[in-house]
């Protein structure tokens, strides 16, 4: 091949042919640039030989050039691709060849990568997920900020006002909560069978403006919300018209029964559809009924949530601002309206009322204010937990990447660039971490599994927490950040090699050191995370331990509960048999202790908290008189275990007939009554209300008032305190009625509750087909559902860290080992100038437990620094409770001691000839 | 039938001057109007799906011109059933080059 190119380089168009080829990969670069100069050679001798070669063809021959800067640029892509999949299938057969460490790596970084993945499902589906309706992320959604966290709970005339005069937002929909309801839907000829359904309503305008449009029929309008439109409409849900009515289009104009009132369905929304309560599935849309009398001298309920969508070029923050000034004379007309006898402390609470706006793209749900702490910390857990995982990994791969030397420094000499090698090396851990990613997914699907069962029962099966396009992306960032953590130090390191000793097969000294300092440096990080998480789910473990074992004044083992809903065929009269029906029928089953009634259970959150005035006592002006407020049923406190300290439990001779209206405070009870001439009716009060209106002083006999109905009460027992509300909290004034024939039955079993459940069923059955068992549950469950957040976080929290806890240890172990290896020699040299087995352990074991030491102390650091943090999720301990601290940190020594004790065992078994003889 | 590129104009009249002769890149250049920054992709993504290959000259009439070997450009089968498909769809294509000389062709 002759080579002119010597004679005219001086060309310019030559030149930039010779600079762009800098860019065209390595592999093409030869040919490239023959080719181009070739044909430059070939025009320009042509051109010359015409004696055509001036300067207009010298532009002309450049201009060309020019373009093969593209002709490069378009070469990119095959650089990576080719040296790519030469990466790739490098990786694959390394990985192939370890075959042990591949499966170790792979199921640690699955159960690492796969927990991340579980809980960011969690928190997708609810936190982030968008609601599926049109255009979410216009969707603004009302909050009330007052003290602690916001609540979503607006009132009627509020909502009314803004739907009425606001600039800000195209619509503005009110929902109610997602209840349930009595559906009869009668066949042709017989009457339909009732059955339990969700039911929701909402705004007219509640579909048009979430722009979701029907699938048969039509959807809610604001006409139907109007007080004088004769037969409510409403809508059903897809899964509902699937299940119920088999998908047929004659659904529509069908005429149901809901809860009494004829109701007629329009339409049917689309699938997957469900509002905005993230969590629910409502299956019945109904509107809200304009109150007949619509005047704020209604007492203020904050029953409606409230989300509108924001004009376009509106932004949030102006909405925000239009609103504040809504809510101020809200606020002002609420103060106008009943706030005539506030005391000035409640006054000035009302006015520092906030409204709030928020992104409303992801709904809403109270779920979020109950996980959203423990799933960040949980997150956390996890994510360390993985980077335990990674340090381990990458330990590994440095000691093999020392094995591999001769092999590198072969391709080193042979003219590889060090960073294509490193990204070679960076391949084969991605490869391996995508490995574990996958593997990971799998591994999640379970640890899903598990989540889903601490939230409440009737979310689980709702809340959709299938992977989506987020949580793939989530996992797949996760996987590659991984492997990129874990291969670039053991990449680096092992490309940072002498040439010469490598080749050689030398193990050079300050090298080996170095290396070691590295790999010790890892455990030490390991060491600290582990002891950091290990004292956190101490901290938690213990946190459960107190709230499950404290005194709730109340023995809830053993007991079932549930609720009925006769429906409308029973008068008071009727109802209250049917309540004492109920009772004996359910003492009579075989294994019955006692069975009871009270108005809402206790620690299930429902509970009335009333005003009272006691004759004798004057509160300051600002006091807090309320006082919960619970009508039992007969032997209540006999079947919850609640002693009666002093005067007497109620008894028959307390019962009134159900006609006089015994139950104040409830619905269906008539204001108009005047109730405070009647008789006093009997209460049984628990200790810290006696403590607090009566002191020292007996309170049996005397008499208290509450203030909304006048009702006078004679208190003729006290009892235990006990929890109402939830088990943290400190039992607050509380005072018992009796009678009233409606609520939750509680029975008392010797055996296991739960087995009851058919039981019940069929004594509902066999009293009234048309009776429905609703809400049963064991107390036991009732309290678990309170502890959840609680549960949550130890158990998970607890799993983790011991998990991290074996990861260390064996990361640990391994670098112990490794250095027990290297300095084989070394240790053979002890023995031989008579050092004896106990003493090489000695050494070994020192060195070991300095290393702990170290990680210890920084992760004690971290530990005590942060558990401030979380103090708020702790019952009964202080953050730095010295007792748990003590138990991490001795488990640590413990597990730490015997990963060490290992490698200095056979350090000590050494064979001082054998050792000296292998250089 | 996909044959691995976008039959554009372009490309349809790249494979013509090819079919027509014109085998050197900086030819087809000059008798296309087209630049050096298209044809040179073309032809490489020609070359990579089959539709042509491309050879260096043969050594002895580089050496007798002391010059290098360029690199020439033959159409395949596949590429002349794509020409064949462009003209369908470019009618006037193939009276884009009638009159135009083609110049002596270098053989293998």
């Amino acid at each position: 091949m002759l080579d002119h190119n010597k004679q005219r380089c001086a060309s310019p168009s030559r030149r930039l042919i010779a600079l762009i080829s800098a860019i065209v990969p390595r592999r093409f670069r030869t040919r490239w640039r023959r080719e181009w100069e070739a044909e430059l050679e070939y025009r320009e001798a042509a051109l010359a030989k015409w004696n055509r070669f001036d300067w207009t063809a010298k532009i002309d021959l450049f201009r060309r050039s020019l373009g093969a800067f593209w002709d490069a640029l378009l070469l990119q892509p095959r650089r990576l691709e080719d040296e790519m999949f030469q990466d790739l299938r490098y990786g694959a057969r390394m990985l192939l060849k370890n075959k042990m460490f591949t499966l170790v790596a792979t199921l640690s970084l699955a159960l690492g990568i796969g927990a991340n993945t579980a809980i960011f499902s969690l928190i997708n589906a609810l936190m982030l997920r968008t609601l599926p309706v049109k255009d979410a992320h216009e969707l603004a959604l009302f909050s009330v900020v007052r003290g602690q966290g916001p609540d979503y709970l607006l009132t009627r005339p509020f909502y009314e006002m803004v739907r009425d005069r606001n600039q800000s937002f195209t619509g503005v929909i009110a929902t109610g909560n997602v209840g349930r309801a009595r559906l009869m839907a009668p066949e042709q000829g017989a009457g339909g069978a009732v059955e339990s359904v969700q039911r929701q309503d909402v705004s007219g305008n509640f579909f048009s403006v979430l722009g979701v449009g029907a699938v048969v029929g039509r959807m809610l309008t604001e006409a139907d919300g109007a007080p004088a439109s004769p037969e409510p409409a409403a809508v059903i849900s897809h899964e509902f018209w699937q299940r119920r009515f088999g998908l047929d289009p004659a659904v529509v104009g069908r005429r149901v029964t809901v809860n009494n009132t004829a109701v007629i369905i329009v339409g049917v929304a689309p699938p997957g559809f469900f509002g905005i309560e993230v969590g629910t599935r409502p299956e019945l849309w109904m509107p809200i009924r304009a109150l007949n009398n619509p005047s704020l001298s209604q007492r203020i309920a904050w029953t409606e949530q409230v989300m509108g969508r924001l004009r376009p070029g509106v932004s949030l923050a102006q909405a925000q601002t239009e609103m504040d000034v809504y809510f101020r004379r809200h606020l002002d007309d609420l103060a106008g309206a009943h706030g005539a006898n506030w005391p000035p402390t409640q006054r000035q609470r009302h006015f520092e009322t906030r409204l709030r706006l928020e992104a409303g793209s992801a709904g809403w749900t109270d779920l979020r204010q109950k996980f959203q702490r423990p799933l960040l910390i949980l997150m956390m857990t996890v994510a360390l937990t993985l980077l335990i995982a990674c340090v381990n990994i990458a330990n590994l791969l440095l000691a093999r990447a020392a094995s591999r030397r001769k092999e590198i420094a072969v391709r080193l000499s042979l003219g590889a660039g060090r960073f294509r090698i490193v990204r070679q090396l960076l391949t084969e851990s991605v490869l391996l971490a995508m490995l574990g990613g996958g593997a990971g997914l799998l591994f999640a699907r379970a640890c899903m599994q598990a989540l889903v069962g601490y939230l409440p029962q009737q979310t689980r099966g709702v809340l959709d927490v299938t992977p989506d396009a987020r949580v793939l992306t989530f996992t797949l960032a996760v996987s590659v950040l991984t492997g990129l953590l874990f291969g670039l130090a053991p990449a680096w390191q092992a490309t940072r090699i002498n040439l010469t000793s490598s080749l050689k097969d030398q193990t050079g000294a300050s090298a080996g050191r170095s290396r070691m300092a590295l790999n010790k440096l890892l455990v030490v990080t390991q060491v600290a995370l582990s002891l950091f998480l290990l004292i956190g789910a101490g901290l938690f473990v213990r946190s459960l331990r107190n709230l499950r074992t404290l005194d709730a004044g109340i023995n809830y083992e053993n007991i079932v509960q549930f609720s009925i809903d006769p429906g409308s065929g029973y008068d008071v009269t009727q109802r209250a048999n049917l309540y004492k029906q109920m009772l004996d029928r359910l003492e009579a089953l075989p294994g019955a202790r006692s069975a009871t009634f009270s108005a809402g259970g206790l620690l299930s959150g429902d509970l009335v908290s009333l005003n009272v005035t006691v004759p004798g006592y004057t509160p300051g002006p600002d006091e807090n008189m309320a006082c919960h407020s619970l009508t039992v049923g007969p032997r209540f406190f006999e079947t919850m275990k609640m002693p009666v300290l002093s005067g007497r439990d109620f008894g028959p001779q307390d019962e009134r007939p159900a006609s006089s209206g015994n139950n104040p405070g409830f619905k269906g009870s008539d204001p108009s009554q005047n109730l405070a001439d009647s008789p006093p009716l009997p209460a049984v009060i628990n200790q810290a209300m006696a403590r607090y209106f009566f002191g020292q002083q007996t309170p049996i006999g005397k008499r208290f008032n509450v203030r909304l109905t006048g009702q006078q009460y004679e208190i003729i027992g006290v009892v235990k305190d006990a929890k109402y509300m939830n088990l943290r909290e400190q039992p607050p004034r509380a005072y018992y009625t009796y009678g009233s024939f409606r609520g939750t039955f509680q029975l008392r079993t010797d055996g296991d509750p739960a087995g009851y459940a058919a039981t019940i069923h069929r004594l509902a059955r066999e009293m009234d087909p048309q009776l429905q068992v609703v809400r049963l549950r064991t107390m036991k469950d009732v309290v678990d559902d309170s502890l959840v957040q609680e549960r949550f976080i130890a158990q998970i929290s607890s799993a983790f860290s011991l998990f991290a806890l074996l990861l260390a240890s064996v990361g640990l172990y391994g670098v112990m080992s490794y250095a027990v290896t290297r300095r084989t020699n070394e240790i053979g040299v002890r023995m031989a100038l008579g050092a004896r087995g106990a003493d090489v352990v000695r050494m070994v074991m020192k060195e070991t437990l300095l290393l702990v030491a170290i990680g210890m102390a920084i992760g004690l650091g971290a530990a005590l620094a942060t558990t401030r943090l979380v103090s708020t999720l702790l019952f009964g301990l202080s953050p730095n409770d010295p007792a748990t601290i003590a138990a991490a940190v001795l488990l640590m020594i413990v597990v730490a001691a015997l990963a060490g004790y290992l490698p200095a065992r056979r350090a000590s078994r050494v064979d001082p000839m054998a050792a000296l003889r292998c250089e | 039938m996909d044959y691995g590129i976008k039959l554009s104009y372009t490309t349809a009249i790249i494979l013509q001057a090819l079919a027509n002769g014109y085998q050197y890149g900086f030819d087809i250049i000059d008798v296309t109007g087209l630049p050096s920054g298209t044809v040179y992709p073309a032809l490489r993504r020609f070359e990579e799906v089959g539709l042509c290959d491309s050879r260096w000259e043969a050594d002895d009439v580089a050496e007798r011109e002391q010059r290098s070997p360029r690199r020439y450009y033959e159409l395949t089968k596949d590429g002349r059933a794509a020409l064949a498909e462009a003209l369908k769809r470019y009618r006037a294509l193939e009276n884009f080059f009638v009159g135009a000389k083609k110049p002596k062709p270098s053989d293998a």
